[in-house]
Parts: structure tokens; C-alpha cells; sequence
């Protein structure tokens, strides 16, 4: 049943109400009509099968309440909202007691009107036919690969495939660089909440306050400069996954309430005191030692269990060197679409230095530095040089308390040893004409080796 | 090839106009240009709410009768009669579409000012207004540009372009 075959219609004598709402359905793509009185209504139901009525409470001649039973008559099934102005709203709940779906008040909040239809929408569709919004939706983002033959990677793909259609809570640790966030979303695009989508958010890069506010949301004036209610990520992540990163970053009073909400899928919003239920699965990633943490009473004991179910533990990339290769032909070929470059390989010197750095950074180091080597490469393969300019990764390590002169020492003698003492090369680079570079090296007391 | 004007009306944030005039025309494929006649909206204004009738607006615009699709961009708060708010407001098939930055800077939000995602959610905004003019609907793949956002943050889980589905649609009604 795709929203074409829902049909709505909207009963309202004032025209307004009855554009604007017709207008909004519209571009949600229901079958919408609209009638002035219950009159109009009626002849339209005798004419037709609706699956949704929005009537307004007053309305001259027959009002909605009546209009009401009448559907109920012919039509147990209907899912009715009635639309009330404040003065109403005891007539309205009294609807309620008759059957009616819900109520809206003008004006209303289009996020909560949304909702209201998705939820009517999704229940018509229950008793009709069990067909979910996953036969209407043909084309899906694509899982991310995770890209590696070692047998450690092999490992965490067969973990994936096995963890992501349950809905267990997901445990990711790993030093930071090595595509946790990946990982997460691996695991997302093969569960069937793939539908919807996964949520993240970086419970290191908030104060408390504002955490609390990004997870639970916020209701207007809660806070200094919440101007607007907002809703938080576990809201917005309902039918999906909810991906927490630096998950031990974050506060013992947030702790507490993420807990609670984790194991009641309910929560309220940041000075708010209505329940809002939220149904999400939970994957959480950490690069630090929450059992360290737990001990020192940093981590509450209860969250740590709860979020530590099945745990899927990466290895930093120095202990799986097999696996740059695959990385920098998969960067490379990512590079070039964005850059539009010409380059399609590496030289086998400049590999041997990727295949020898210790990548304290990870896989993300890694693509940094493929980056930046596209950013300089002049030829169709990646060469040494092109690594050696543009990070620590060739022999100088440069750090802040050298002088400017050593730095220059430095940098100069690197890019002539790495030139292979190819002065007019390393003249270029340096924009040194190559008398100046012959002199310096003079100064530093360097001399061209033997077999250079 | 369509062309859009895009018209700033009380819009204060100039300096980003020409840059996402560029954004949105790489993205739907069409002309995108700024004009500078400035439009007097103050009668659209409703004192009680302290906001402008999105509406009213768009018919008024609407009556200019342009060659081209008309897209405002306003910094001001808008709403329709039903609605406490809205982001923007456009009739599938019509001509001309409104979008509002009031409730898109993250700094409503109590968060710290960013320039960078209010401009991706302008841009977003932009593009699904434009989406229906050309006649698309809400789509329900959640990547998709005419996926529907009632809220800021959800503007950021979406792509800012047209998913293959909804592109079919739109060189259908090309042709
Ligand atoms: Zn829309
Ligand atoms: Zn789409």
C-alpha cells in the first residue's frame, strides 16, 4: 500500500484549513478530497472507501461529532481525527471516548501532526494488509565495505554478519582511527532497521548539558539559548540504530538517565515531562578502558553491562600491515574521482614506506596521507617523495622546540636524500636555486654519499 | 533546462547567496540566479504570532507571474494558519516556493552558531522545495532529498539530492 491508495479526506468549513491541510498531504502523496460540511462528507463516503477523516468539532448544520458517529456507522474501521480550536478540547477527548483516533489543536505543530498520520497510516495499513514500508522501498543506501583480506578483518565481517540481523547492543572498541563508525554502520545496513536510518552522535564533543539536550532534546526555554523545542537523537533514531561514539565520555547524572532510557525505550526531553517512546537499537564504540573507568567509579557498573553485550574488538593497523595494500589501492581510487587526478597506483618504494610506518593514526592516518600525496603527485603512480613531503612519515620528525634553522636542516637534507641527491629536482621542490642548496649542505657538513 | 530565481526577502545572511545559488543549480540541474528587487512582505506579518503567512506570501510572489520558478529565501519566522511553524512551503506543480533559515541555525538551539551545516540544511530545504515544483512528493527513502523533515536535525540524515527513484520521476516529467 503505498500513499496514493491512502485516501484522506479533510471536513472543515473554513477554507483555509482545508487548503493548507490538502496542500500538506499532498505533498506526502495521499489521495486527499476535501468538503466544506458534513453534507459534502457524506455524499463523498457514500461515493467511496476513506481510510483517514480529519473533522473539524464545530462546524455549522451537522457538527463533527455527530459526522463522527455516523462514519463509525458505516465504517468501524475509519481512523478519525477530530481537528479542535483550545475551546473544544473537552469535546474532543469526548470523541476519544467514542472511538475517535486522536485529536489535533490548532494551530499544531507539523511534527506532531506527521507523526499522527504516520502512526494512522501504519496502523490502516496493519489491518488492511501486512505489507511494510520495506516492499515500497526498492533502493537502500549501500552497506560501507570494509575493505582488508587479513584474517582479523575476515573475522570482524563474520562477526557483523553475525550480530547485525538480532538486535543485540553492539560493543565496538578499538584505538581511535580504525573505523568504529564503519563498523556501526556495517552492522546498520545488514539488520532489518536498514530501512531507517542510523544515528550518530559523538558523546565526546558536547558539554554535559548539551549531550543530554543531543540525546533526549530539549523543550523551548529549557536551557540558556534554546529558543526552540528540539528533538533529541534517540527520538529521531526510532526505528533505526542509535550509534553512541566516545560512549565513556560521558557524565554519571547523563550515564544515569541513558540507562533508564535504554532499557525502558522511554525517555522525556530535557525540562519536559511527557513520556516519549522511542524504538531503537543501540551501538556503541569506544577507544578508552571502561573497565578502568568502572573501577575508578567514572563508568556506572549497570550501563557498562548493559551496553557491553557482544563486543567486536579492532586491531590497529601496525598489527595488520596485510592489509594496507587493499587500503591504499581502495584511497587511491577514491581520491582520484574527487580530485579528478590521473593517478592509478603506487610505485613499489613508496609502498615499502606505507608497509614500514607505525600508524599511531590507524586507517584514518592512513587516507590522510593518500590524500595528501594526491594532492602533490605529478605522475600516474604515487611515489616516495609525495609521502615524504607532506607528513611525519618521511625522517624528520619535526617537533616544537626546534628553531627554525633546524627545522630548515632538516627539511632541506630530507628532500635531497630523498630525491636521491638529484639536486635539480630537490631545488625545485624547495624553491632553492641549486647554489643555495649546494652551499647549505656545505654548512651542515653533508657530503653526497658514495652510492648516491 | 529550468531556471530559478531566487529571491531574498528580508534574507540576513547575503553573503551566502551566490555561493548556494551555485550548490543548488549543480544539484538540480538548472539555472539558478539572485534577484535583487527587494519585496515588501511587512503586510504578510501577524502581530499575535510574531511571525509571516507563508501563504500569503507564496500567492503573492505567485502573482508576479515570472518566466521562471521563483524559490524565496527569508531569515523571518513563517507559519500557515494550521501550522505553529514551517520550514518552507511550496505547491507540487507550482510555481513558485519559499524557504525559511529562522528555524535551521543550530543557535536556536541553545548550540553553538555553524555556518557550515545551516548552509547544508538551506541547501537541503532549497532543493525539496524545488523538488516539488517540478512535481515530486515526499519520498520514504530516508537518504533522499525529498524525504520529509520536520524538524533541524533530521534535515541532516538526508542527502542533499534527489535518490534514483525520484530522479526517474523527474526526467519522466521532462519529457
Ligand atoms: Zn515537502
Ligand atoms: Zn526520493
Amino acid at each position: 500500500m503505498n500513499n496514493n491508495e491512502i485516501k484522506i479526506l479533510i471536513v472543515d468549513d473554513d477554507e483555509i484549513v482545508r487548503e493548507s491541510l490538502f496542500g500538506w498531504f499532498e505533498e506526502d502523496g495521499y489521495f486527499t478530497e476535501t468538503a466544506k460540511n458534513a453534507v459534502e462528507a457524506i455524499n463523498k463516503i457514500n461515493a467511496t472507501r476513506w481510510d483517514i477523516y480529519f473533522l473539524d468539532i464545530k462546524m455549522p448544520g451537522m457538527d463533527g461529532m455527530e459526522l463522527h458517529k455516523r462514519i463509525r456507522d458505516i465504517d468501524k474501521d475509519a481512523i478519525v481525527m477530530m481537528i479542535t480550536a483550545y475551546a473544544s478540547v473537552e469535546t474532543a477527548v469526548q470523541a476519544l471516548k467514542e472511538g475517535a483516533f486522536d485529536y489535533i489543536t490548532k494551530p499544531f505543530d507539523p511534527d506532531y501532526l506527521s507523526h499522527l498520520v504516520k502512526n494512522a497510516v501504519k496502523q490502516k495499513r496493519l489491518t488492511t494488509e501486512n505489507i511494510k514500508l520495506k516492499d515500497s522501498l526498492k533502493e537502500l543506501v549501500p552497506p560501507p565495505d570494509i575493505i582488508g583480506g587479513s584474517v582479523h578483518i575476515k573475522e570482524i565481517k563474520k562477526s557483523i554478519a553475525i550480530v547485525a540481523p538480532t538486535s543485540t547492543t553492539v560493543m565496538i572498541r578499538g584505538e581511535s582511527g580504525t573505523g568504529k563508525e564503519l563498523v556501526a554502520q556495517a552492522i546498520h545496513c545488514q539488520s532489518d532497521r536498514k530501512f531507517l536510518p542510523m544515528v550518530s552522535v559523538n558523546c565526546g564533543a558536547f558539554s554535559e548539558t548539551l549531550l543530554e539536550s543531543e540525546l533526549f532534546g530539549h523543550e523551548k526555554g529549557s536551557f540558556t539559548g534554546a529558543l526552540y523545542k528540539r528533538k533529541g537523537k534517540l527520538e529521531i533514531a526510532n526505528g533505526g540504530t542509535l550509534f553512541l561514539d566516545e560512549i565513556g565520555a560521558i557524565q554519571p547524572k547523563t550515564q544515569v538517565d541513558l540507562l533508564r532510557a535504554i532499557e525502558s525505550k522511554e525517555f522525556s526531553r530535557l525540562g519536559g515531562n511527557d513520556a516519549i517512546k522511542s524504538d531503537f537499537r543501540i551501538i556503541c564504540a569506544t577507544n578508552s578502558n571502561l573497565e578502568e573507568a568502572v573501577k575508578k567509579g567514572l563508568f556506572r557498573e549497570d550501563l557498562f553491562y548493559r551496553i557491553n553485550v557482544y563486543v567486536i574488538q579492532l586491531k590497529p593497523l601496525r598489527e595488520r600491515n596485510e592489509d594496507i595494500p587493499d587500503l591504499v589501492i581502495h584511497f587511491i581510487s577514491k581520491y582520484r574521482k574527487k580530485m579528478n587526478k590521473m593517478v592509478d597506483g603506487i610505485d613499489s618504494l613508496a609502498m615499502d614506506l606505507l608497509l614500514q610506518f607505525e600508524w599511531m593514526g590507524n586507517v584514518r592516518e592512513l587516507e590522510n596521507s593518500i590524500e595528501r600525496a594526491m594532492v602533490v603527485a605529478k605522475k600516474h603512480l604515487l611515489m616516495k617523495e609525495d609521502f615524504l613531503l607532506n607528513s611525519q612519515m618521511g625522517t624528520v620528525q619535526f617537533n616544537s622546540n626546534l628553531s627554525l634553522a633546524e627545522v630548515e636542516k632538516k627539511h632541506i637534507i630530507n628532500v635531497v636524500e630523498s630525491n636521491k641527491w638529484n639536486i635539480s629536482l630537490a631545488s625545485k621542490i624547495l624553491c632553492l636555486d641549486r647554489a643555495t642548496i649546494y652551499k647549505k649542505l656545505k654548512s651542515y657538513g653533508i657530503n653526497r654519499p658514495e652510492d648516491a | 533546462m529550468h531556471s530559478v530565481e531566487l529571491i531574498p526577502v528580508e534574507f540576513n545572511l547575503p553573503n551566502l547567496l551566490l555561493d548556494l545559488a551555485k550548490k543548488i543549480s549543480s544539484i538540480i540541474a538548472a539555472d539558478v540566479f539572485v534577484e535583487q528587487l527587494s519585496k515588501d512582505i511587512s503586510k504578510y506579518y501577524n502581530h499575535e504570532r510574531g511571525q509571516y503567512d507563508a501563504s500569503k506570501i507564496l500567492k503573492y510572489i505567485e502573482a508576479l507571474d515570472k518566466a521562471n520558478y521563483s524559490l524565496v529565501i527569508t531569515s523571518v519566522d513563517l507559519y500557515i494558519p494550521i501550522f505553529t511553524y514551517v520550514f518552507g512551503l511550496a505547491k507540487v506543480n507550482g510555481n513558485a516556493a519559499i524557504i525559511s533559515t529562522h528555524r535551521l541555525g543550530n543557535e536556536f538551539y541553545g548550540l553553538p552558531a555553524n555556518t557550515e551545516i545551516l548552509k547544508e540544511r538551506i541547501i537541503k530545504e532549497a532543493v525539496h522545495e524545488f523538488g516539488h515544483l517540478i512535481g515530486l512528493r515526499h519520498c520514504a527513502n530516508f537518504s533522499c532529498v525529498m524525504s520529509s523533515s520536520t524538524v533541524a536535525d533530521e534535515i541532516d540524515i538526508k542527502s542533499n539530492s534527489f535518490c534514483a527513484s525520484c530522479n526517474l520521476i523527474v526526467s519522466k516529467n521532462e519529457t
